[in-house]
Order: C-alpha cells, then sequence, then structure tokens
C-alpha cells in the first residue's frame, strides 16, 4: 500500500511541473526561445503574496495573478521580442540574464532570508484511505493539472486562436503574410504561460512555505529540462517530459532512505543523463519523429 | 482608373547589397500581370516587399489608391492582398481545412456565412481540397498542395493575389492544371501578379509582362511576345545585339 502513497505523491508532483513544463513549450513552440527566467514568475509571485500577507485571500490571489501575468508579458516584451531574429545561443543568455537580474533584485528587496507565504496552508491536511494519507493539494494538484493540461489542449486543437497559434509556431513568417497579428499570439501565449505558473505557484505555496529569491529557480530549471527530455518540438511530449520529472523526483524522495536524502538532486540530474543519452531527441517522441530530428 | 496595384520607383537592398534598383510597375483590375525574369533577377524580393515582409529603401507600392508603406504584413493581408509563397509554404502538419481556415483570417468583414461560402467556392475551384479536408496538408502531392496554397490565398477574398512561381517543381501535366486554376481565378475578376522563372507559358498567359534583370524592369512584353526568344534573352542577360554577334 506504502507504493500507492507514493504514487499518488508522484503524480501529484508531477502534475505540477507539467503545468511548469506546459509554460515553458508553448513559449519553445511559438518563440524557439528556452526560456530559463520562467520559473522566476513563480518567485515573483510568491514575493506579491509574501508582500500581500495581510490583504483577503482573494485578492492576494488576484493580486499575484496580475503580478506574473504582467511580469511574463513585460519579459516578453522588454527582453524577448526584441531579439526573435537572434540566434538561439543569445535567446538563451538573455533569458538567463532575466533570471539572475529577478533574482537579484527580490534578494535586494527582501533578502535571502526565507518569508512565509502563507497561502491555503490547510490544503496540507487530508483525509486517510486505509493507511494511505492524501492531502487535499495532492488532489488539488492531480484535479487542476489535469484540467488544465486539458483546457490548453482544447485551446490550442478547437478554436481558432489555437489554430493561429499552432500557424505561428511553424512558421511565423508566412502566419503573418496570412494576416495574422503575430505579436499578439505571441503575448497571449506569454499570458497563458504566466496564468499556468501562478495556478502552479498556488499548488506549490502549501507544500513549500518559504520564499527565497531561487524560489522558483529550480523548479523552472526541472521544467526545462523536463521538456527537453520529453521532446520540446512538440507539445504533449514536452509537458509529459515534465510530469516525468516530477514523478521520478517524488518517487526517488520517497524512496531513498531519509538519510540519503541528501543525494536526490544527484540521481534526479544522474536520470536526466542517461535518458538524454539514450533518446536525445526526447523520450516520449515517436520514432519517425527522432528520425527526422 | 485607379490601379489595382502600383509599384513606384520602388528600392529594396538586403544589407546594403540592392536587390530592387526602382522598379514601377501597375495592374489595373482584373489584369493579369506576369514578372518574368533570370534566377536572383529580385523577382521573388519584389513580392515579399509588396507584402511589406521586407524592408523597404525607397518608392511606394499602392494597393486601390492605398499607400502600403508603414504597414506590416498581416496589416498588407487584411488590405486585400494574398500570396501565394514560392515552395507553396502550407502548413504541412496542419489539416487542409484547417490551412484554409487560416486562409479565413485576413477576411475583411467575415461572418460564418461568409466563411462557409468562401470555402464552398474554393472546393468547388478545387474538388481535391474538399476531398481531402481532413487530411493533413503534408501528405499531398506538390500539384494538389498548390492548388491548397492558391485555395488558401482566394479564401481571404483578395482583390490582388501574387504568385511566386507557381510551378516550381511540378511535372508539366501539373502545371497545366495549375494554369487551368488560374484561368478560372482569372474569371473572378481579381488582378493576379505571376512571377515565374519559366517565362514562356507565363507571358503567353498574362495580359502584360515586365521582364526583371539585376533589380530593374528590362522590358515590357505582351502575350504576343512570348515566342519571341532573341528578345526575351536580350532582356534577360542584359545582352544587346550588336555585342551578341560578336
Amino acid at each position: 500500500m506504502i507504493w500507492f502513497q507514493y504514487f499518488i505523491d508522484a503524480v501529484a508532483l508531477g502534475a505540477l511541473y507539467a503545468l511548469m513544463a506546459l509554460g515553458v513549450g508553448l513559449i519553445f513552440g511559438v518563440m524557439r526561445l528556452v526560456n530559463l527566467a520562467h520559473g522566476e514568475l513563480l518567485t515573483v509571485g510568491a514575493y506579491t503574496l509574501f508582500a500581500t500577507g495581510t490583504w483577503p485571500t482573494v485578492l492576494r490571489v488576484l493580486a499575484m495573478f496580475v503580478v506574473v501575468v504582467a511580469l511574463a508579458v513585460v519579459m516578453e516584451r522588454v527582453a524577448f521580442r526584441p531579439l526573435r531574429t537572434a540566434s538561439p545561443a543569445t535567446m538563451l543568455v538573455m533569458t538567463f540574464a532575466v533570471s539572475a537580474l529577478i533574482r537579484a533584485i527580490v534578494q535586494k528587496r527582501w533578502t535571502a532570508q526565507g518569508k512565509a507565504i502563507n497561502l491555503f496552508n490547510d490544503l496540507n491536511k487530508g483525509f486517510d484511505v486505509g493507511d494511505i494519507r492524501i492531502k487535499y493539494v495532492t488532489i488539488l494538484s492531480i484535479v487542476c493539472g489535469a484540467a488544465l493540461l486539458g483546457g490548453v489542449n482544447l485551446l490550442l486543437n478547437r478554436t481558432e486562436l489555437g489554430l493561429q497559434m499552432r500557424a505561428v509556431a511553424t512558421d511565423t513568417r508566412i502566419a503573418q503574410a496570412l494576416g495574422i497579428r503575430t505579436g499578439r499570439i505571441v503575448t497571449i501565449v506569454f499570458v497563458v504561460s504566466g496564468l499556468l505558473a501562478g495556478v502552479a505557484l498556488i499548488l506549490f505555496a502549501p507544500q513549500r512555505a518559504q520564499v527565497t529569491p531561487d524560489y522558483g529557480l529550480q523548479i523552472g530549471l526541472i521544467a526545462v529540462i523536463g521538456v527537453v527530455i520529453g521532446g520540446m518540438d512538440r507539445l504533449g511530449p514536452a509537458t509529459l517530459g515534465g510530469f516525468a520529472i516530477g514523478f521520478a523526483t517524488s518517487m526517488m524522495f520517497n524512496i531513498l532512505p531519509k538519510a540519503q536524502r541528501v543525494f536526490l538532486d544527484s540521481a534526479v540530474y544522474g536520470l536526466v543523463i542517461v535518458v538524454l543519452l539514450v533518446r536525445p531527441a526526447g523520450l516520449f517522441q515517436r520514432e519517425r519523429q527522432v528520425t527526422r530530428a | 482608373m485607379t490601379a489595382a496595384l502600383s509599384v513606384d520607383e520602388l528600392h529594396v537592398a538586403y544589407r546594403s547589397v540592392p536587390a530592387l534598383r526602382g522598379v514601377s510597375l501597375a495592374a489595373a483590375p482584373g489584369e493579369v500581370v506576369a514578372v518574368v525574369g533570370p534566377n536572383g533577377a529580385g523577382k521573388s524580393t519584389l513580392l515579399a516587399a509588396i507584402m511589406r515582409m521586407v524592408r523597404w529603401g525607397a518608392g511606394d507600392v499602392t494597393v486601390g489608391g492605398r499607400s502600403l508603406a508603414g504597414l506590416t504584413p498581416d496589416a498588407v493581408a487584411r488590405s486585400k492582398v494574398a500570396l501565394v509563397p514560392e515552395g507553396r509554404q502550407i502548413f504541412a502538419n496542419l489539416t487542409v481545412e484547417e490551412n484554409l481556415r487560416l486562409g479565413l483570417i485576413a477576411r475583411v468583414g467575415r461572418t460564418p456565412a461568409s466563411d462557409r461560402a468562401a470555402i464552398a467556392e474554393v472546393h468547388a475551384l478545387f474538388p481535391i481540397v474538399g476531398e481531402f479536408a481532413r487530411r493533413a496538408a503534408g501528405v499531398l502531392s506538390g500539384g494538389q498542395q498548390q492548388q491548397l496554397a492558391i485555395a488558401r490565398a482566394l479564401v481571404a477574398d483578395p482583390d490582388v493575389l501574387l504568385l511566386d512561381e507557381p510551378s516550381l517543381g511540378l511535372a508539366p501535366t501539373v502545371i497545366d492544371h495549375v494554369f487551368d486554376s488560374l484561368a478560372a481565378v482569372r474569371t473572378m475578376g481579381r488582378t493576379i501578379v505571376i512571377v515565374e522563372q519559366r517565362a514562356q507559358r507565363t507571358i503567353a498567359f498574362a495580359d502584360r509582362s515586365y521582364v526583371l534583370a539585376d533589380g530593374r524592369i528590362r522590358d515590357v512584353l505582351a502575350p504576343g511576345d512570348a515566342g519571341d526568344s532573341d528578345r526575351l534573352r536580350a532582356a534577360y542577360f542584359g545582352v544587346d545585339t550588336e555585342r551578341d554577334d560578336q
């Protein structure tokens, strides 16, 4: 039964990383940009929640979403859009610089000392089924993850906006020549990725209750790694990669003896290296696409 | 009468290398105008410049009397100018139907009914596009993809249709089919600008043909000039008859 407990926990964490990976994957899809600053959306959102600690919960959550989405849009407009035709390496360095700048600013403002986020801590409570402990946040993570993955899938495949996003992702030049306002589409993609990060933050907050300047860094990096190991050329495999790395992290955390948990990162990144060596084009890419890539 | 399309003294340079050096041409409503010339003459650049996909150095382009200066390519597309790009450039990973729906985006004054009518119209013109609606566009043959690319441009209801090398890479029988469909498009009263390297057939098809070489208009030909290969060669390669004789 203990394995089922591990499994449920792992699915929940996998769902959160999948949400982050979906945001990273959407941006990569339309801009060919690997956004290393995606995790900083969580950091800034978490500090927003800390700074608004005395406000009513609804307003705090609203303020957090406004700040996170605005930051995502500003990042794109100010830093990424001017580099659209630059080399991937230039864009990558830019996202790294944006990430470092944001971390430096929040550290200056709030120091490196951890601050309590205090949002929905009751979600850590739960109920017992036999000898399995199920937290509310676990259920909520799985439900939100599934709903949002499904929602984005519907948006992309069943709406005209989604069709335009797919066209821009495939060939921006031709999409624009067909009358699509490509700049607006890219902005919408950043808004969506900001919203996804906001939801992920709400679900991370009860589990990681202290915000430090590197709060989102690790999560963002793991999401980017998830996208790469899943297969970044398509959104499905990329998101699945995020899920897989979250799932594996949680599993390893539970399986490793308590004294060995300091090796969790080594184990996760070791696994990443093995996956990249064995399937460099992506764990979940179909063979046909692997050979084409 | 206002020209449907007018290009006036257009200059375009890539970095500092000139690609168009003061090109002027005009097309009346319903006219078919061809731009022919050797590889690298600036033909594709001309169409890209009309779409504002490349930056202008100097000059102007007007459509129905309105200047396209300062517009983005998507705004040009919404000004009733549609491009069938070189190499088709359909979205291979999307279905045929989705490709057509993308074409509708530039339509002015869209309603669900007008969308349906536009799709039905191109289905009648290109039955293959209706038949394969649900298939991935990438599995179509080259000729079918060209029909899809033309259909995608037509559903936007353009006043000016720009075609960049529509016969490139197609078998002769398929080219026949493409020209047949262009003849049908011609009857709709839209202005057509065709850029082609394969000159003779295009010259015979068009109302008027401009020979573009080295970024300049070298000659203007009537359909009857299609067989005059000496004149064509002279315009293409910039040699006059005297030098030819030496």
